[in-house]
């Protein structure tokens, strides 16, 4: 099928489809073909998708289609194709991680949350792209290629959630999941023009998510507007019995009415420091205007802590990922390198296997774990964590929300920070934070650059606050009145 | 970080590196760990570690043993999968 000229309405929203499939006056199956036709004709461009099996999602689309004339028209996503990491395990289909220790590797089980979406009659488009393992603020870091920005193919789309980010910017599908450990929700979505939350620690099954940092992973939403997030997260969220960090009972949504009127904006003096790209600083500033215009209060804050966020998270992330990437070792998973005895198999699998980044962090975090610098570093860092949650919790008591940029700059050229590992931790210097503190935060587009590049600002809430970000979040995109529609075609090709 | 240690820890994490990576890496973990001795600014003293996120509590549940589907096909999916095994060279000589 030929994609068409002009991107039908329903294309703007995934509650738009859900809705036109359940009515009858859309077809899954029409959908499906939609944007596969739209993955087929761009997605070579933008490397957003590590695998697509069209004859896969067709079938979904027609078992989707099959019941509603059943008459059964349940399920909040009705014939909606979402695009999903690919480090979320998907029965029958690859799930990879972006990394060669895992080429091929299919898993037996669905994650919670795709067995989910497919209870809600979603559709799994595909697996996308993301830094091997969730590692990096870029997707340069994949073991199979970068996936770039479909605002601008030279610049990197962000990460690690990069091709999710990408695939639902470039309009290649509605909705995508994501994973956030320190920012890779918020940090693709700011730098693609999309909303992202990164959940309250717990408030999504991670059963399913292949563990990178365990203290800090989450599963997160990634759509065009707050309303699909919002959408999406009713569907993924709520507690399962299979994840023993899950938190009890059911997600809880926005609440309906004024979000504004009387709200305590925090507004920390560290995050604008330095550093800070006048474009974002500005985009940040028509936000906390217009939110003050809506009768929110902004309450000047301060985080002192901020500046020793990144040294925390990567001590913890890099301690926590040599340990939950042990059990790559060719033994269970992915391909085996013979090398004689059982350690040499251990080293040939896993020094062929993993990329240069993850490399970088296993050896990292077993330098902090290892004996004479275990209490310097690692329990430091944890020491650090600490404060910098007491610090949080103190600053909720004198404010509702905390609004800042999501990220220090729009999305960066491709090349630029990657042979720097310290500039590209830099980059989670905003986003760092909320995950140490198990915190619930949400980037959502508030502008963009001269050039035509998207500009995210964050909102970032005490644990449980997921609705009432949302909440905040629509009634500021409401006025920010932003086109959000995704793009008809990449730019810059 | 010198390269001797280097190998050290890429020996204590399974990592067959080559003689560049030790090098690279060596002098990349030396920047990284000297920027992460930022750390040592703030004062701990009596702090106690947070390992998880503040309010996390283990929940309980029966100790009663539950089918997985999945369980055979996670064997078969081993490079060394034998039947309902998986073959590994020898750990003990």
């Amino acid at each position: 099928m030929a994609p068409t000229s002009t991107p039908p309405p329903w294309s703007r929203s995934a509650r738009a489809i859900a809705a036109a499939v359940r009515d009858g006056s859309l077809r899954a199956r029409a959908v499906a073909d939609y944007y596969l036709a739209r993955v087929e004709r761009h997605d070579p461009a933008v490397h957003a998708f590590l695998h697509v099996d069209p004859a896969a999602v067709r079938a979904e689309a027609d078992a989707v289609d099959a019941r509603i004339a059943s008459g059964d028209k349940s399920g909040a996503l009705l014939g909606v194709p979402v695009a999903v990491k690919d480090n979320l395990c998907t029965l029958g289909q690859p799930t990879t991680c972006a990394s060669k220790i895992l080429a091929g590797y299919v898993p037996p089980y669905d994650a919670t949350v795709v067995a989910r979406l497919r209870a809600a009659g979603a559709i799994v488009l595909g697996k996308t792209n993301l830094d091997e393992f969730a590692m990096g603020a870029s997707t340069e870091n994949s073991g199979f290629g970068p996936s770039r920005n479909p605002h601008d193919l030279k610049r990197v789309p962000g990460g690690s959630s990069g091709g999710s980010a990408a695939a639902v910017a470039a309009g290649l599908a509605p909705l995508a999941l994501g994973s956030d450990t320190g920012g890779s929700v918020r940090q693709p979505a700011a730098l693609c023009g999309l909303v992202g939350l990164r959940p309250t620690y717990g408030a999504v099954s991670r059963y399913g998510l292949v563990a990178f940092a365990s203290s800090l992973d989450q599963v997160g939403p990634l759509a065009l507007n707050v309303d699909d997030c919002t959408l999406l997260m009713e569907v993924i969220g709520g507690h399962d019995e299979r994840d023993s960090t899950s938190r009890p009972g059911p997600f809880r949504g926005p609440a309906a009415g004024d979000a504004l009127t009387g709200l305590r904006i925090g507004i920390p003096a560290e995050y604008h420091a330095d550093g800070l790209d006048p474009e974002v600083r500005a985009a940040v500033a028509r936000v906390e205007q217009l939110a003050v215009a809506a009768g929110a209060r902004l309450v000047p804050v301060s985080l002192p802590l901020t500046q020793y966020a990144i040294p925390t998270y990567y001590l913890v992330v890099t301690s926590e990922a040599s340990s939950n990437l042990a059990r790559l070792d060719g033994v269970r998973y992915g391909p085996r390198r013979e090398a004689g005895d059982l350690n040499h198999m251990y080293g040939a699998t896993r020094g062929s296997g993993f990329g240069d980044e993850v490399k970088r962090r296993i050896m990292l975090g077993t330098y902090a774990l290892s004996a004479g610098y275990f209490d310097a570093y690692y329990k430091k860092a944890l020491q650090v964590r600490q404060c910098i949650g007491r610090e949080f919790a103190q600053a909720f008591g004198q404010c509702d929300v905390l609004l800042g940029p999501t990220t220090p700059t729009p999305a960066f050229p491709l090349g630029e920070k990657s042979s720097d590992p310290v500039q590209m931790y830099l980059c989670d210097v905003f986003t760092a934070p909320a995950p140490l503190a198990g915190l619930p935060a949400l980037s959502f587009p508030c502008g963009s650059s001269r050039g035509g590049l998207p500009i995210g600002a964050q909102l970032q809430g005490p644990t449980g606050a997921d609705g009432r970000l949302l909440a905040i979040a629509r009634a500021l995109e409401q006025r920010l009145a932003l086109d959000l529609s995704p793009l008809e075609a990449p730019r810059g090709a | 970080m010198d390269v001797r240690e280097a190998q050290k820890i890429a020996a204590l994490a399974r990592l067959d590196l080559a003689e560049t990576e030790l090098h690279r890496f060596a002098t990349q973990l030396t920047a990284i760990l000297g920027y992460f001795q930022k750390l040592a600014e703030v004062k701990t003293d009596g702090v106690p570690p947070a390992s998880h996120p503040r309010d996390l509590r283990g929940p309980l549940r029966p100790d009663v043993a539950e089918p997985f589907a999945a369980a055979p096909g996670l064997v078969q999916r081993s490079a060394g999968a034998d039947g309902d095994f998986i073959r590994v060279p020898r750990v003990l000589e």
